[in-house]
């Protein structure tokens, strides 16, 4: 099993338990290059593969069997340098700051233009990770 | 001569010291009666202010928060005899060097501009529209005063000052800062920034954070007090009626322009490092100031997500109740999507963080 991320190829883990939403994310980030997605149904799932060290984990916060919170303290603590994007409908300051606290990258309302933004999120961040990889080769 | 003159002196001396000292007297007691009478009004305003403020009430005696305040009594007790200066709108002068309002001419207290009520659709179909937004319906709202700019650190200084009020963030101990990464900072107060850095002067033009819904309600109640006029926050329909630009409305996505580079301090503008002064933005149609952006605004009403679907058109108050207050308007710290004006937010009325002020409003 492939459980590395090399400059040509970042694993990006999705939680995602409507079917169709899930389809609409594989689709709006089928475009990019170098990234292999792989889409859970449910949070267990997905930790269990967390070895494989994705680059990103997006998740909602309304999630089967687990809360976002739980997820979000799970995947920090077995690998902080996961980044977490929180994709969800709630739109309540508090919990957003208790979220970005607790060390997600970033937190997107759920709407029609959302999955064109995290598709920008997306390259933004992977074009720092690749910097970062290439200043720890160097070294 | 020399005698006569060495006999009346001591007497005109005498006259002298008795004259002086009955003036003197005069002026202690026009003095000492000054200071009874600010410390009444002093002692009805905070204990007003505690019979409704339960957190007040946890935390402070009425006792000690009077002798708390004696230092401060004089300048509110001159405050309430001014109130027609108060009461009376300043021109804020923008320097042409900076842009920036000039330091010296910030008033103390909110600069209010009417607005003319009217009806409008609230809410939007924009493709960043989320659902609590979507349901356009139409709604009309009576006049009201708004403030030209979010409260500002200075302003919010006089009533802390005047009452010595706990906010909520001095209570809780701690607040909800940005350094690149978020934290949940112990010592964070109003008078820190966004970073937890503690203000220097001149930032005391920025509007206030660290400041939970309670505490700006607190501040509108300590200001009406001050004024003898109601000020309160805004309904979120005159929020909305308002960033759009009132009847005299453009359309625009953001309150003042369809460019928010113009017209708020956005994640993008503010290149994400923290608030900027108030008012140094484009104004909107009515002459508001960051309607879009620099802070998010508490405003009166509980937030329901789906309350546009039932909404009374006339003066919509918000739903009965509810665990969260309606917030509007973006952050320096959000993306431009948030800083619309249909953009919906809301938050627990004590959360207190890097991001989020108030502006007052009154109806008359």
């Amino acid at each position: 099993m492939n459980n590395t991320n090399t400059e040509n190829n970042y694993k990006i883990f999705v939680i995602e338990d409507n079917r169709t939403e899930g389809m609409l994310l594989r689709l709006s980030l089928t475009e990019m290059e170098n990234i292999e997605i792989v889409i859970f149904q449910d949070a267990e799932s997905m930790i269990k593969r967390l070895h494989e060290n994705p680059v990103i984990v997006i998740a909602d916060l309304i999630l089967p069997n687990m809360s976002g919170f739980d997820l979000i303290k799970q995947i920090r603590a077995i690998n902080e340098n996961i980044r977490v994007i929180v994709v969800s409908a709630q739109r309540n300051i508090d919990l957003i700051a208790e979220l970005q606290a607790e060390g997600i990258y970033n937190y997107l309302v759920k709407s029609e233009a959302c999955l064109n933004y995290l598709k920008h999120v997306i390259e933004d961040l992977l074009i720092v990770i690749q910097h970062k990889q290439k200043i720890v080769k160097n070294d | 001569m020399n005698i006569m003159y060495k006999a009346i002196l001591p007497v005109l001396l005498v006259l002298l010291w008795a004259c002086g000292g009955k003036v003197a007297e005069e002026e202690t007691a026009r003095e000492d009666s000054v200071a009874q009478n600010s410390t009444k009004d002093s002692a009805n305003m905070i204990t007003n202010e505690q019979s409704n403020n339960p957190i007040i009430e946890k935390n402070t005696t009425k006792k000690e928060n009077l002798n708390d305040n004696q230092g401060k009594v004089d300048k509110i007790g001159n405050q309430s005899n001014t109130d027609s200066i108060i009461g009376k709108p300043m021109d804020t002068q923008i320097s042409e060097a900076t842009g920036k309002p000039k330091k010296d001419l910030v008033p103390s207290l909110p600069e209010m501009i009417k607005v003319k009520g009217g009806t409008f659709k609230m809410g939007s179909k924009d493709p960043e529209a989320k659902d609590d937004e979507v349901n356009i319906h139409e709604v009309s709202v009576d006049d009201f005063f708004i403030g030209k700019f979010e409260v500002t650190v200075a302003q919010f200084k006089s009533f802390i000052e005047a009452t010595n009020y706990q906010t909520e963030a001095e209570k809780i101990g701690k607040s909800y800062i940005y350094t690149g990464s978020w934290k949940n900072m112990k010592g964070i107060t109003w008078r820190h920034d966004a970073r937890g850095n503690l203000r220097p002067e001149s930032e005391y033009d920025h509007p206030v954070i660290h400041v939970s819904w309670n505490d700006a309600m607190a501040y509108c109640k300590w200001l009406s007090e001050q004024t003898k006029k109601p000020y309160r926050l805004l309904t979120e329909a005159e929020w909305e009626f308002a960033a759009r630009g009132g009847l005299q409305s453009k359309g625009y996505k953001y309150s003042g322009s369809n460019n928010i580079d113009e017209t708020a301090w956005y994640i993008g503008s503010s290149q994400d490092k923290g608030t900027f002064p108030a008012g140094t933005k484009k104004p909107n149609e009515l002459g508001i100031y960051d309607l879009s952006g620099n802070v998010y605004e508490w405003c009166a009403d509980w937030y329901d997500s789906e309350y546009y679907l039932n909404s009374p058109a006339q003066n919509p108050k918000g739903a009965e109740d509810g665990i969260s207050r309606v917030v509007r308007g973006g952050s320096w710290h959000d993306t431009a999507e948030k800083n619309r004006v249909a953009s919906r937010f809301n938050g627990n009325p004590s959360y207190c963080g890097y991001n989020i002020g108030f502006r007052v409003a009154r109806s008359r």
